[in-house]
């Protein structure tokens, strides 16, 4: 992640979150940061449309206990 | 000191208490004195309460001569991870931020008093749950009983590690991507992640909103069972807790595996395992197909993407949790503990909300792939053996959290899923540190993963070895 400008990244995080990161960790923070977002858009754009959050709970009630064909 | 009272099973203890063989004021006294023995060395206490032990314990008695037994934990001595609120005693979860006693008493605890169970005291964690080492700057860190100068493993360390040395029978922990499962397998002993909603949360500090599940650690499957009975089930005070009826778990465990279907996943990452734990898993897996399971190959699809988006959730709740305190406080909490959620702050709303939308889709894509196809899946818990505490103890917060992830990626799928995982100890290396495998299954599968880890260990005996505190340095 050649192209993160740590020094922005750690203004950013003392400016917004009122936190003192040295620009090295906020470099480091920045790039598992970017790559967990880069997971979430690549899974979503993968897909032709997406569900309620909500629906989750319905989904692993009806999957209660599920069994195999014996 | 080392009364043989306090090296018995939760169940053998809670059978002799309801015999009248032994009072639980007794055992209770046993156990104290395990606890005081073995403090100094593994800290895996932040508090004891010592005379609210032994006057509870004098009431168990009372009421079970008086022919009032309430069930398999009355008068049994348990101490919890220091998350759940007991009115009258500030929950630190490990940090000194909070100094306001609960006013309240959170639902597992009132469900565990409810079935008469003793309470010993609060165990030690890291920082606000936000570790997987057991260090903790404020209370000073857990070890391990098999060895002190290696890691207990966390953030329930606490837990793992008083229950390996016999100062309680049980304990609870919490697990959002392995912080029951790791310290369990460190420390060798059970530990369960149930599904999403099975227990309560309701009292409990929170880590995340998402992923959060309280979970027993005890020395076997059948202790486990027993804990996660007086627990389990819908409770008014947490909504995320559905309307599915908790079974009989104890009525559930068997002898035999015969007719059960054992998927062993394969393939990245599970196949990243060093030699020695390999040869201890494959053993594992040789006992199980003795015991009459069919043994099966499985390819666990997307695991490490299901991994991410677990730390999607897990690090941008945290953020949302812990980041009032990082902003107004953060000189009361460490560096360790702001670091491992700061990520959570640089993820777009965006992200979050397509991660929690994606959840169910691949909840059932993962349910119908795997469990459509096998009883129960089998992988490991720890990639290697379990690191010295000097190998997690630098200031380079990369490599720690590199060093955890190594053994984060075999758990954190079933956080993500929401699914139940089981850790079970499974022998030791050379060095005599314990081993563990993990069993996973589908959402409210308690019961199958409680069944074929009390089938194994039926035939081993792994789960009776205690650390012996001369082979500790």
């Amino acid at each position: 992640m050649s192209d993160i400008d740590s020094e922005a990244i750690s203004a950013w995080l003392k400016r917004h979150q009122d936190l003192d990161i040295a620009p090295e960790r906020a470099r480091e923070i920045a790039e598992v940061a970017f790559r967990l977002n880069r997971v979430t858009l690549d899974a979503a754009m993968a897909r032709t449309d997406l569900d309620d959050p909500a629906r989750y709970f319905r989904a692993l009630v009806e999957l209660a206990d599920f069994k195999r064909d014996a | 000191m080392s009364s043989p009272l306090a090296d018995l099973t939760l169940a053998r203890a809670a059978d002799s208490i309801r015999r009248r063989d032994v009072t639980a004021v007794a055992v209770t006294e046993a156990i104290l004195a395990r606890a005081a023995a073995v403090q100094p060395e593994i800290n895996c206490f932040l508090r004891v309460h010592r005379e609210e032990a032994l006057a509870a314990a004098e009431r168990a008695d009372a009421e079970i001569s008086g022919g009032g037994w309430r069930g398999p934990l009355h008068g049994v001595p348990l101490a919890h991870k220091d998350v759940f609120d007991r009115e009258g005693h500030v929950t630190t979860a490990g940090g000194i931020l909070f100094d306001v006693p609960a006013s309240g008493r959170a639902t597992v605890m009132s469900r565990l008093d409810a079935a008469g169970a003793t309470y010993l005291g609060a165990l030690n964690l890291d920082e606000f749950a936000a570790g997987g080492t057991g260090a903790n700057d404020h209370y000073g860190r857990t070890r391990n009983p098999w060895d002190t100068d290696r890691i207990s493993g966390g953030s329930s360390g606490g837990s793992g590690a008083c229950v390996a040395a016999r100062a309680a029978f049980g304990a609870l922990g919490g697990d959002a991507g392995g912080s029951v499962r790791i310290p369990a397998a460190m420390c060798g002993v059970v530990g369960l992640k149930p599904t999403f909603g099975r227990v309560s949360r309701a009292g409990t500090a929170p880590r995340t909103f998402s992923v959060d599940c309280t979970g027993p650690m005890t020395r076997t499957a059948e202790d486990c069972a027993l804990m996660l009975q007086a627990i389990a089930g819908p409770d008014p005070a947490d909504p995320t807790t559905p309307d599915v009826p908790a079974p009989d778990y104890r009525a559930a465990l068997r002898a035999d595996l015969v007719g059960v279907r054992v998927g062993i996943a394969v393939d990245n990452p599970f196949d990243r395992v060093e030699p020695e734990m390999a040869a201890l898993l494959a053993s594992a897996v040789d006992t199980l197909r003795d015991l009459g399971a069919e043994i099966v190959d499985i390819a666990v699809p997307d695991v490490m993407r299901l991994n991410d988006l677990q730390q999607i959730l897990a690090k941008s709740e945290a953020a949302v949790v812990c980041g009032k305190w990082m902003r107004e406080r953060p000189g009361d909490m460490t560096f360790d503990a702001i670091s491992v959620v700061q990520e959570g702050l640089l993820m777009p709303a965006t992200r979050y909300l397509e991660a929690k939308s994606l959840r169910a889709p691949l909840l059932e894509a993962h349910v119908r792939a795997v469990y459509a196809e096998v009883d129960v899946l089998f992988a490991p818990v720890l990639a290697g053996p379990t690191p010295t505490v000097a190998e997690t103890d630098f200031a380079d917060h990369g490599r720690v959290e590199e060093l955890f992830t190594r053994s984060a990626r075999f758990t954190r799928f079933a956080n993500y899923l929401g699914t139940p995982a089981l850790s079970v100890p499974c022998g030791f290396s050379a060095d005599g540190l314990p081993a563990a495998f993990q069993l996973h299954g589908p959402p409210f599968g308690e019961a199958r993963l409680l069944a074929v880890a009390h089938a194994y260990q039926g035939v081993t005996d792994h789960h009776a070895r205690a650390p012996g505190r001369s082979s500790r340095r």
